[in-house]
């Protein structure tokens, strides 16, 4: 698989392919976090809810990756159902004690949170209640309260990082979903290629009906 | 208080007809032909419960063998008006001679022949010393007589009369008789103790201090072979002074504990004015409680319509005395004081409410049964729908994250608190970050009475904390309410949950409840 196609697969670019516009179905994951390179990709605390809804659950006590991301408290929560008159999903991705790149990145809490609807009339999703607590980028504190969307931050050397990443898609009818990446570095190598990805706190929900 | 000494010249002489104990002097409570002062009745501001001097009779100079006694005694009637039947008889007899030699004591109504009445006497205090003795001893709830009778001819009036084991130089007698005493010796006799001593000049006679109930009486004797004045206790109120050519006695009582709510000490003491010769003294002092409150029972009947809770319910009386009661019983709460008590029904299932006034107020009569009825409608809260939920209560650095689905057949719940690692202190933080997983009970999953979108259930887990691992471990949990308030659910949606000791409860501040089949505004 090209290493572009990995890397969306994982972090949401491409979570729903073509979503149904008429049969009801319902969507959602959670990675708590997640490093991918080109030696190896990783996801921890991650959860997929079943086609036919539920509920899905993991959780890590600790993860340390070796000068590239250490956290605590890990855990992904998948709910969804199906009904004749709504369909709706809703994933939570957390960490605390946040460490990316031995102290670029370090934040106390990170919680994403993708909710999404669909009722056959309208089609919606939302992010509310993500959170960054005690967030420190390259030596820059920010206050507790979820970056703008997208937010995107050089990191010399490294590459960037994007806050509160959101990837949409679906019509707002039937169809919609979401998925947000509260911390997704993009790793770059001198010549400015993608080099990989590291990702705390990862979402998606989806909704068709 | 001083008190001149009663010569044997002021002696009034009883009619043998009246009692058969010729040659003695009497003392009592009819003035008609008795000079001596008459002691209070009854005790200030007594109510008709509490303790209060009934009847009272004495006499000295009894010696050798008298009638009605074929043998050796001391022996007095109540002359001329008895007792009430139920009151407490206290007899103390002083003799010149030696200790222990009365065998008993018994009580009779003075008819011919006398009509043994059966009462116990119990001795409860006796001092000796120097060859004077006296013995008090105590009657309750005394029987078999003719209650309070006013009879000038004497034949049915109660006697009560010392048999000795050998004739006395002299001997003498005090009774009274109280109203409003414990009805059993195990409930009646209080604290009581004596002592003796010999001095000259003015010389203090001390039988010790002793504890007083609340209520109850304090009853004091002494007694001398010096026959010379004293003063009297103070703070006691004397029943009668008797003196002969032998000794001299007095009787007392204090009553200021009867009228008290607390309780406290007594320590009465006379002083003899014993001149130059030495002379010796006794004295006892002895406490009697009050009859228990009047007291009656109380049966509490409920009657539950609709399903019924297998549990059933908690009675509680006063919000003291609690029994449990089945959804459709009885219970019987005995021996509560009469008058007016609070019954409450607590315990109830969430969807059972009470017809009638909870808690109620009902008056238990004495000697009888009150009833206090509730009535417990319960509706039903089955519910063949299922729940599933997710998302986020509270903001800031103090949240919780959750998921959970749920049914009557089962389900599952995740609860995440996540807490500032400095310590924020609330509620919902005093455990700190710990990760939930609870399995949701069958059979627990049901609606939530008066909110149509709101489900309960409740199960079992494990708990991991971060920053507690001790706590680790396995707890109960309730969701007592997951509501699907309509969407979105952040603001809209709302959950209570409480698991052991911690609870969070709030609306969403990021996700959904969505309680199936529940109509939508949507395609339907």
């Amino acid at each position: 698989m090209n290493k572009t196609i990995l890397l969306a697969v994982l972090f949401g670019s491409l979570a729903h392919g073509p979503l149904a516009a008429q049969a009801g179905s319902v969507s959602g994951s959670g990675s708590a976090a997640a490093v991918a390179t080109a030696a190896s990709t990783q996801q921890f605390a991650s959860a997929a809810l079943p086609s036919a809804g539920g509920m899905t659950d993991s959780e890590l006590a600790s993860i340390a990756v070796l000068s590239t991301v250490s956290a605590d408290g890990l855990a992904s929560i998948t709910t969804g159902q199906l009904d004749e008159a709504l369909v709706s999903a809703t994933t939570t991705a957390q960490a605390a004690n946040v460490n990316v790149l031995n102290g670029l990145i370090t934040a106390d809490a990170v919680l994403a949170m993708a909710t999404s609807y669909a009722n056959g009339v309208t089609a919606t999703s939302e992010s509310d209640g993500s959170t960054l607590v005690g967030l420190v980028v390259n030596g820059v504190s920010y206050a507790d309260v979820p970056p703008d969307p997208n937010t995107q931050i050089d990191l010399p050397g490294v590459g960037y990082v994007v806050l509160n990443e959101q990837l949409s898609d679906g019509d707002g009818v039937h169809n919609t979903s979401l998925t947000v990446n509260m911390i997704h570095v993009y790793l770059t190598d001198p010549t400015g290629a993608p080099a990989g990805d590291i990702v705390i706190g990862t979402a998606r929900s989806g909704a068709s009906l | 208080m001083r008190q001149q000494p009663t010569f044997p010249a002021r002696r009034v002489l009883v009619a043998v007809a009246l009692l058969a104990v010729a040659c003695t002097e009497s003392v009592g409570p009819p003035p008609a032909h008795d000079a001596r002062r008459t002691p209070k009745l009854t005790t200030t501001a007594a109510a008709a419960s509490d303790i209060a001097l009934d009847q009272w009779n004495g006499s000295l100079n009894e010696s050798g063998i008298q009638p009605p006694c074929s043998s050796p005694c001391i022996v007095k009637g109540f002359n001329f008006t008895n007792p009430h039947t139920g009151d407490a008889i206290i007899a103390t007899f002083y003799w010149v001679g030696p200790p222990g030699i009365i065998t008993s004591v018994t009580d009779f109504v003075v008819s011919a022949p006398n009509t043994p009445l059966g009462n116990t006497y119990t001795l409860v205090e006796a001092s000796s010393a120097n060859g004077i003795s006296m013995a008090t001893y105590v009657a309750t709830n005394v029987q078999n007589f003719p209650s309070a009778l006013n009879d000038p001819s004497g034949a049915m009036i109660l006697a009560v009369k010392a048999n000795l084991a050998v004739p006395v130089v002299d001997g003498g007698i005090l009774i009274s008789a109280w109203t409003g005493v414990a009805p059993t010796a195990a409930q009646a006799f209080g604290a009581h103790r004596s002592a003796s001593g010999t001095g000259s000049g003015a010389t203090v006679a001390d039988p010790g201090a002793i504890p007083v109930n609340a209520g109850a009486l304090a009853y004091a004797t002494t007694m001398s072979n010096g026959l010379v004045s004293f003063s009297t206790p103070a703070g006691f109120t004397e029943i009668a002074t008797q003196s002969d050519m032998f000794m001299k006695t007095d009787g007392e009582y204090d009553a200021e504990f009867v009228v008290s709510g607390t309780a406290g000490t007594v320590e009465p003491q006379w002083t003899w004015d014993f001149g130059l010769l030495p002379s010796t003294w006794l004295a006892s002092v002895l406490a009697l409680n009050p009859a228990p409150p009047p007291s009656g029972d109380l049966t509490v009947t409920t009657t539950t319509t609709g399903p019924t809770p297998a549990q059933g319910y908690t009675v509680t009386v006063d919000q003291t005395s609690s029994q449990s009661i089945d959804a459709n019983g009885s219970v019987t709460f005995f021996g509560l004081t009469a008058g007016d008590h609070s019954v409450a029904l607590s315990g109830l299932p969430v969807n059972c409410t009470v017809s009638e006034a909870n808690p109620q107020t009902v008056t238990v009569p004495s000697g009888g049964t009150a009833t206090v009825s509730f009535t417990v409608n319960c509706v039903s809260t089955t519910a063949n729908d299922k729940i599933t939920g997710g998302g986020k209560l509270g903001d800031g650095r103090d949240f919780a994250t959750f998921g959970f689905q749920a049914s009557s057949s089962g389900g599952k719940i995740e609860w995440v608190q996540h807490c500032d690692k400095h310590a924020s202190g609330s509620a919902t933080c005093q455990n700190g970050n710990f990760t939930f997983h609870g399995t949701v009970a069958p059979g627990s999953y049901s609606a939530v009475p008066d909110s149509p979108n709101c489900r309960t259930w409740s199960g079992t887990g494990s708990a991991k904390f971060r920053d507690m691992r001790y706590k680790n471990g396995t707890y109960s949990f309730t969701v007592n309410a997951a509501c699907d308030n309509g969407e979105p659910g952040r603001g809209n949606d709302y959950v209570d949950i409480t698991i052991d000791d911690y609870n969070d409860a709030g609306f969403l501040t990021g996700g959904n409840i969505q309680l199936h089949g529940r109509p939508r505004d949507g395609r339907e």
